[in-house]
């Protein structure tokens, strides 16, 4: 059991004691079922004992305190298992390559991280109840077993059909709620087709018809799906419930059949049954959630082994560092395959040969598809070359040197991200940010406080301009602007070109710009312009 | 209670379907409970070591009624409940259908998904929460009477307990809720947390600062998020354990005390305390249902305001039909139209007009201006989707009233800048075959994508193929005024070249009136006339005056 052995491996602490507390909750549990019948008979006989009162006062309250304590302990160390599992899983998010995360998918880890996670936060503290009312239905089934074996055994055999039968029942429910989760979705997508689509369908009444007619469907087919998952739903409950009550039938008219003298533990047994069929509820609404922690501790061990092997390996990156800020960078006979599963290439770049220098402004054109983009994720580091080597001063970046090489780049790429927080910023200058701010016409917009943006919520152009501010506070020797302009107005593209590209050249910069403004090509000192992953300068 | 009006959208009559088979399940339960003590006591009493026939006959048919009153319950509630739900989502969606743009932007995107989508869900997916909050209370009060015909002293004590104890229990609930909207709080700052690194994963790779800064946030908001949940954990157990603690104090009430002040029910407490173990049950699952049906009747509240709400969207007129406009009009004509949006606390209201504009059939007329000069709003204005403060649009000397817009509208083909590529392609009754595949391989789309069985094979693709695709959809809605808002902005250089002078002349040439709203002044010569908007004015820019360059 891998849910099991997580356990154990990560948080020991408290499992010794949460099991001695646990003996004692189940203990108290069973003397209060005892002592109850035992009441019963002593009031019959017209006797109240105080000595029973009184060991059943102290039998409520051991139990309630040893109840709160496992609960709340285990909860507690749930929640540190998960904490423990997400931080690890992020770091080895963070320290693994681009191409791993690609090869992934952004979706699954996300996933992994978000959902996965979440699910074993809700499910583990179900777990410890479950286990807790395990214990207790232990002990229960000790007395139950002295007073009458026969009615022990046959009470557990149908608790624990109970608990089978559910489990069988869960499994098969969810089929349902997988196509009542997809019928919902369809009502998703269609809403949101109108509502994004709606000035498209005001425009067309055929249009309008036709995505109402879709969404009509859609709605139908989920409440169609919804009901038959609720009755089925239903159907599960009621039979679980009956199983519960057929606990005590079973005990009045069909343990008296085979059991001689028993009347001398009719009402006793009675009660304990009656007093089993809430935890076997418990344990039986809980069983099938094994499963899914199961699964979801499953999903996370996998991806820890996905990354961790990509993780280990970037590491090496990390621990050498280049001399001083290049004042060149170059691409010399770079080449990259993209190849399919198979391992057969699908599109190659290269060998391109191109270099970039300090205090001057590159400009790259080329079409959609030439491979522009590919050039940036190689020439900043991200992905690995097949062939031909990153060169920096005219030295070849080693492999220990590449995370020190990618530090000295600041990049906004076509589609970059932009997060509220500064987090490549240490300690941000306000000075510096109200300047930048109002340099870059957003200072009516957008300020800065406890180092984040106050909003993000903003056009495309205007989360460019904020990711160049963030581009400038980092202050580094390269800079790497991916159709930066594209977004903007004449009026503002116009500043960029004029005014933000020679001041970043004046400050010897390495500036690289992808770009089709051809009124502006006057202002690089060299082109580059790419087609179909070749590379040649532009003669200006 | 507005879950019941959602009810009573429906025609049948549920809540008395509901209410029988809830008393059916309860009566039933009481029985089986009933039939459990009196076989107990009377094997104790007896001393017999045979089992009464009758009694077990009748307790496994109190166990099938149950069995089949209480699935049939859930199952025909939720059916209901679904249906009423199906009901009020295709009146909210037909309404927003017939809403009016500048309203509809103005009430915000998230409220209507939210109010539709959330709030269907939350009462979905709890519909048996619901049924069964019904049955739980018949339950509890059959069983209460049941305690009654054994011992009065006894129900009156224990209902007066049950009574304050399910109000501490409710108490504590309410601070268990408030810890949920901490925990939903801190949980959305940890996702935010995990799209920051893999959406902006490149930008960590390119920095060792960012990338740690990152690490350590994560880490700060998952203890955060840990302290949260634990403490949410906390005061649930403690909810938890009192409830079972009260059941305790319950039985022990009945075996200690009751006997002392009431010697004769002593032969019968057997009965009380199976009562007692009986009702756990319903009286946990009632209190659980109490938040699930407050969650709900905020829900039903919800999308009730939005059906109302919703009413006040709709745009004039558009629903009646008008005599046709033919499609061979010859001048559409924008009168003294003025437009301001509301201004917002401490800023220049930004208004646009008087505008006055004329557009001939088969004309090719650019729109330029700056970013905030109104370019989208003067569309918005021209397509009828805004309704203008003054002034009037005219067709052929014809005012465009309100219950003519709809066919108006439907002489124009648009593609919006923040353009909606949809799945199908709705509205476009046949799709001519060999007319979309020209189109897409005019478009240089026929290697990428595909139309098949009215969608386009693969719509995952750049925003300017996308744009591609979108312009290839308005094509084929054959209509005779096409209007382009920042269309050529994500070609290629290439590409753009071949849209202004390839594409633009021949779809002039097949009769169409152009309007495109458009940065590139290299491609001026590619139009017939050129306006220019600037803070809300329009201005008639010839041809031959474009920028030099």
């Amino acid at each position: 059991m891998r849910l099991f052995k997580t356990v154990v491996r990560e948080i020991p602490e408290n499992l010794a004691s949460v099991l001695f507390v646990n003996t004692l909750s189940a203990i108290a549990a069973t003397s209060i079922v005892a002592l109850v019948s035992a009441a019963t008979k002593e009031a019959a006989n017209g006797r109240i004992s105080g000595r029973l009162l009184l060991m059943f006062a102290i039998s409520i309250l051991l139990f309630h305190v040893t109840q709160i304590h496992i609960l709340v302990t285990s909860s507690i160390d749930s929640e540190r298992l998960i904490h423990k599992l997400r931080v690890r899983l992020f770091n080895l998010v963070r320290k693994t390559d681009l191409v791993t995360i690609d090869r992934i998918g952004r979706a699954n880890i996300q996933g992994v991280l978000t959902q996965d996670t979440q699910i074993l936060a809700e499910v583990l503290p179900m777990l410890v109840i479950g286990f807790q009312h395990g214990i207790i239905l232990l002990f229960l089934a000790i007395y139950l077993a002295w007073l009458s074996p026969l009615a022990c055994i046959l009470a557990f055999g149908l608790a624990g059909l109970t608990v089978s039968v559910r489990f069988k029942r869960v499994h098969a429910l969810r089929t349902f709620m997988q196509s009542a989760a997809a019928a919902e979705g369809a009502v998703f997508n269609g809403l949101t087709e109108l509502l994004n689509g709606f000035k498209e369908v005001r425009m067309n009444g055929a249009r309008a018809d036709g995505v109402i007619n879709t969404l009509r469907e859609a709605s139908h087919k989920s409440r169609t799906t919804n009901s038959l998952l609720k009755a089925q739903w239903g159907r599960n409950y009621a039979i679980i419930e009956a199983m519960l009550y057929s606990l005590a039938g079973l005990i009045v008219f069909v343990v008296p059949l085979f059991v001689a003298g028993f009347y001398e533990v009719a009402l006793p047994a009675t009660i304990a049954v009656l007093f089993i069929a809430g935890p076997v509820s418990t344990v039986s609404f809980v069983t099938p959630m094994v499963t899914q922690a199961e699964l979801a501790l499953e999903n996370i061990e996998t991806m820890e082994n996905k990354l961790g092997t990509a993780a280990d390996a970037a590491s090496i990156e990390e621990v050498g560092h280049l001399d001083k800020d290049p004042l060149s960078i170059a691409l010399h006979d770079a080449a990259l395959s993209y190849r399919d599963a198979s391992g057969s290439p699908l599109f190659s770049v290269g060998p391109l040969t191109a270099e970039f220098k300090a205090g001057q402004i590159t400009f790259i054109t080329g079409g959609n598809g030439s491979g522009k983009s590919t050039l940036l994720r190689l020439l900043t580091g991200l992905i690995p070359l097949d062939n031909g080597s990153i060169v920096a001063n005219g030295i070849p970046v080693t492999t220990d040197q590449m995370q020190d090489y990618r530090n000295r780049i600041s990049a906004i790429f076509s589609d970059f991200h932009l997060s509220r927080r500064l987090y490549a910023v240490k300690e941000p200058d306000p000075i510096k940010i109200s300047t930048l701010l109002k340099r870059l016409e957003m200072h009516d917009k957008v300020t800065v406080r406890d180092g984040s943006f106050s909003t993000i919520d903003l056009s495309t152009g205007q989360r460019k301009r904020l990711a160049l501010i963030v581009a400038e506070l980092e202050d580094k020797q390269v800079i790497v602007l991916d159709e930066w302009a594209a977004d903007q107005d004449p009026h503002f593209r116009r500043i960029f070109y004029e005014e933000l590209l020679p001041d970043l050249k004046a400050r010897g910069k390495i500036v690289i710009c992808v770009t089709h403004d051809e009124r502006w090509f006057h202002i690089a000192d060299r082109i580059y312009k790419m087609n179909e992953g070749r590379i040649e300068e532009h003669q200006l | 209670m507005n879950l019941l009006r959602l009810l009573q959208l429906l025609e049948k009559k549920p809540l008395h379907r509901l209410l029988l088979s809830a008393v059916l399940s309860a009566l039933s339960t009481t029985a089986i409970l009933a039939l459990v003590t009196y076989a107990a006591q009377k094997i104790d009493v007896t001393k017999e070591r045979f089992v009464e026939l009758p009694i077990a006959g009748l307790f496994f048919v109190c166990v099938i009624i149950y069995v089949v009153s209480d699935s049939r319950m859930i199952a025909r509630f939720a059916d209901d409940i679904e249906q009423a739900i199906d009901y009020l989502r295709m009146q909210l969606i037909d309404r927003l259908r017939h809403a009016d743009l500048w309203k509809l932007e103005h009430f915000g995107q998230s409220r209507l998904f939210g109010s539709i989508t959330q709030s269907c869900k939350v009462i979905s997916s709890n519909s048996q929460y619901l049924a069964m909050a019904s049955r739980s209370i018949i339950l509890t009060v059959t069983i209460l009477l049941y305690i009654a015909t054994v011992s009065l002293l006894s129900f009156f004590l224990l209902t007066f307990l049950l009574i304050a104890a399910a109000t501490v229990y409710y108490k504590l609930g309410l601070s268990v809720e408030k810890c949920q909207k901490d925990l939903a709080s801190d949980e959305s700052k940890l996702f935010e947390c995990v799209s920051d690194l893999l959406d902006g994963f490149k930008e960590q790779r390119l920095s060792s600062a960012h990338s740690q800064a990152l690490g350590k946030d994560f880490g700060e908001l998952s203890t955060h998020t840990v302290t949260t949940r634990s403490e949410l954990h906390r005061q649930s157990w403690h909810q938890f354990v009192f409830g079972e603690t009260m059941f305790h104090v319950m039985l022990g009430l009945v075996v200690f005390v009751v006997p002392i002040y009431s010697p004769a029910v002593s032969q019968e407490l057997v009965k009380i305390s199976a009562a007692i173990l009986f009702m756990i049950a319903p009286i946990f699952g009632l209190m659980q249902s109490l938040s699930v049906l407050r969650a709900a009747t905020v829900a039903a509240n919800r999308m009730m305001e939005l059906h109302e709400e919703l009413k006040t969207l709709e745009e004039q007129g558009t629903h009646s039909e008008a005599d046709a406009i033919h499609e061979h009009f010859s001048v559409i004509r924008m009168a003294d139209i003025e437009f301001s949006f509301p201004s917002q606390s401490g800023e220049k209201p930004f208004a646009i007009g008087p505008l006055n504009v004329e557009f001939k059939r088969g004309e090719i007329i650019f729109v330029t201006g700056g970013n905030g000069a109104g370019k989208s709003t003067f569309i918005k204005l021209l397509t009828g989707l805004y309704h203008p403060d003054r002034g009037i649009l005219t067709i052929d000397n014809r005012v465009i009233s309100s219950d003519m817009l709809a066919t108006y509208r439907a002489l124009i083909a648009p593609v919006f800048s923040d353009f909606h590529l949809f799945s199908q392609l709705y509205g476009i009754e046949k799709i001519d075959k060999l007319a979309a595949e020209e189109l897409l391989n005019w478009m240089e789309m026929a290697q990428v994508t595909g139309i098949k069985e009215n969608r386009f094979a693969r719509t995952n693709l750049s925003t300017g193929q996308r744009k591609r695709l979108a312009l290839v959809a308005a094509l084929l809605e054959t209509k005779p005024i096409l209007i382009l808002d920042e269309w050529a902005a994500d070609q290629d250089s290439h590409f753009r070249k071949k849209f202004y002078h390839e594409l633009l002349p021949e779809l002039q040439r097949r009769g169409l009136t152009i309007i495109a709203v458009t940065h590139d002044d290299r491609y001026f010569d590619a139009a017939d006339r050129i306006l220019h908007l600037e803070e809300g004015r329009i201005t008639e820019l010839l041809t031959n005056k474009r920028e030099g360059k």
